[in-house]
């Protein structure tokens, strides 16, 4: 026996492509580490992001209850979800900007390995000083939200890419 | 006019109803009364109207910007192949006054906004969102929330459906406790067409249907405290319960959402067209 834990269909990388999995645990704390999917339910005050929602077997969010500390027993069915609004895959069109500093990372290919994102750089305009790239994300939304983060915090600069523009 | 206050034409019509104890003649003068406003024309607006309008629910909104497309027609079976490039309501409205002459129907060809959400919504008995993007969907639920309507609100993504049921009021929650803001800025989902199994679209603008149905007669159960998940390909329904958040930005505590809201509107559609945002589409 053990705890099933299932991801809902706006989620399917989480479980690294599967809808459910086995594992044991006796909090979902527990089952999130396990998983080593905590650092992308959780934000870095190790709070669980607002957009998903735990349900343990067919109770209430988890938020509602003990959070993270909620407990599990065997048998338990743990379902992980994120609100849909219909659409599925998301392309993002971004203008970036790559400071002097910047310039000579190579960020777009990091993003590419690190996150399940497909890039595609349909401009660029590069020199030692700048980087301009519009640069086209698309994946699962919640991994180019990922993407989108690494590259902010990388210090680069991201803007959407106004209707038109690169069409 | 028999002594059910109803036509020979409506008790034939209506005889599998008025069967039904539930409903009998009195439910279904009741339907005839009421009303109900769909947004989205889509995939999940098509079987929910299409329901509704066969019920006899007597005035029926429509709001939708769009035109219909060829790619729509896998699921959003109300609209047919000869309505290619016509506007969606105006699709929608021939289908419904085909099936049921009973039903008055009103148009609204334009997205919703806070500039006019609250006037097409004012004045129905029930909501039901199949809009397929989130702006709306925040929209929807604040003003109906403010408007203290009854909101049926339902999404699906490839083979997963989701439903819940906001009814107005203090200790129900919103569709805010469940997902308090749009997902991080400059990242509002898509309205991108994706892939989706046209069927299990129909099953939950169905459901849809049969909670509105519900709410209008007063019957049942309704899904104001759970949310409905049915995963297609393991053919499973879970009610996973829903309770008010005490943190959420429209129904809680220390609310901050005092009035409605806009957010913005970024949709890949939208960009590879080169246009403005055909707004409420399709609905999954
Ligand atoms: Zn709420």
């Amino acid at each position: 026996m053990s705890i099933t834990v299932r991801a809902g269909a706006a989620l399917k990388s989480l479980l690294g492509g599967s809808q459910e999995v086995q594992i044991d645990g006796t909090t979902i704390g527990e089952v999130v580490e396990r998983l080593t999917i905590r650092e992308r339910l959780c934000d870095d005050t190790g709070k669980l992001r607002r957009h998903f929602n735990i349900h343990v077997n067919d109770g209430e969010d988890i938020r509602l209850l003990q959070g993270l500390d909620t407990p599990v027993r065997d048998g338990d069915t743990v379902t992980i979800l994120s609100a849909i609004a219909g659409g599925a895959d998301v392309a993002r069109k971004l203008w970036l900007t790559f400071s002097q500093e910047l310039v000579d990372k190579p960020l777009i290919w990091e993003v590419a390995q690190k996150f399940q994102v497909v890039t595609n750089i349909r401009q660029a305009s590069v020199s030692k000083d700048v980087g301009i790239v519009g640069l086209e994300l698309s994946g699962e939304e919640d991994e180019v939200r990922r993407a989108i983060d690494f590259f902010l915090q990388a210090g680069v600069s991201v803007e959407p890419v106004e209707r038109d523009v690169m069409e | 006019m028999s002594d059910l206050g109803l036509t020979e034409e409506q008790i034939q019509r209506y005889s599998r109803h008025i069967l039904l104890a539930e409903v009998g003649g009195e439910g279904q003068q009741e339907l005839l009364a009421s009303s109900a406003l769909v947004v989205g024309a889509g995939g999940l607006g098509s079987p929910a109207l299409l329901y509704l309008a066969a019920a006899g629910v007597g005035r029926l909104g429509v709001a939708d910007g769009g035109i219909v497309e060829l790619s729509n027609l896998q699921r959003q079976i109300i609209h047919g192949t000869s309505d290619v490039g016509r506007n969606k309501v105006l699709s929608a409205e021939a289908a419904i006054t085909e099936i049921n002459p009973d039903c008055q129907v009103e148009v609204f060809h334009e997205r919703l906004i806070t500039k006019n959400i609250s006037q097409v919504i004012r004045g129905y008995d029930v909501v039901l969102d199949g809009s397929d993007n989130f702006p709306t969907r925040f929209l929807v639920n604040d003003c109906c929330w403010f408007e203290k309507i009854p909101l049926v609100s339902a999404a699906v993504l490839r083979f997963e459906g989701q439903l819940m049921t906001v009814l107005p009021g203090e200790g129900n929650p919103c569709y805010r406790c469940f997902i308090p803001e749009p997902p991080p800025p400059g990242l509002v989902p898509s309205c991108q067409e994706a892939g989706v199994l046209g069927a299990v679209v129909g099953v939950i603008g169905t459901l849809q249907a049969v909670e509105a149905l519900k709410i209008l007669l007063g019957i049942g159960t309704i899904m104001s405290h759970h949310l409905v998940v049915y995963d297609a390909i393991q053919c499973q329904f879970a009610r996973l319960k829903r309770a008010p958040d005490p943190a959420c930005p429209l129904c809680g505590a220390t609310r901050t959402i005092t009035e409605l809201v806009e957010y913005d509107f970024t949709c890949t559609t939208d960009m590879e067209r080169g246009e403005n945002g055909e707004g409420i589409t399709s609905g999954a």
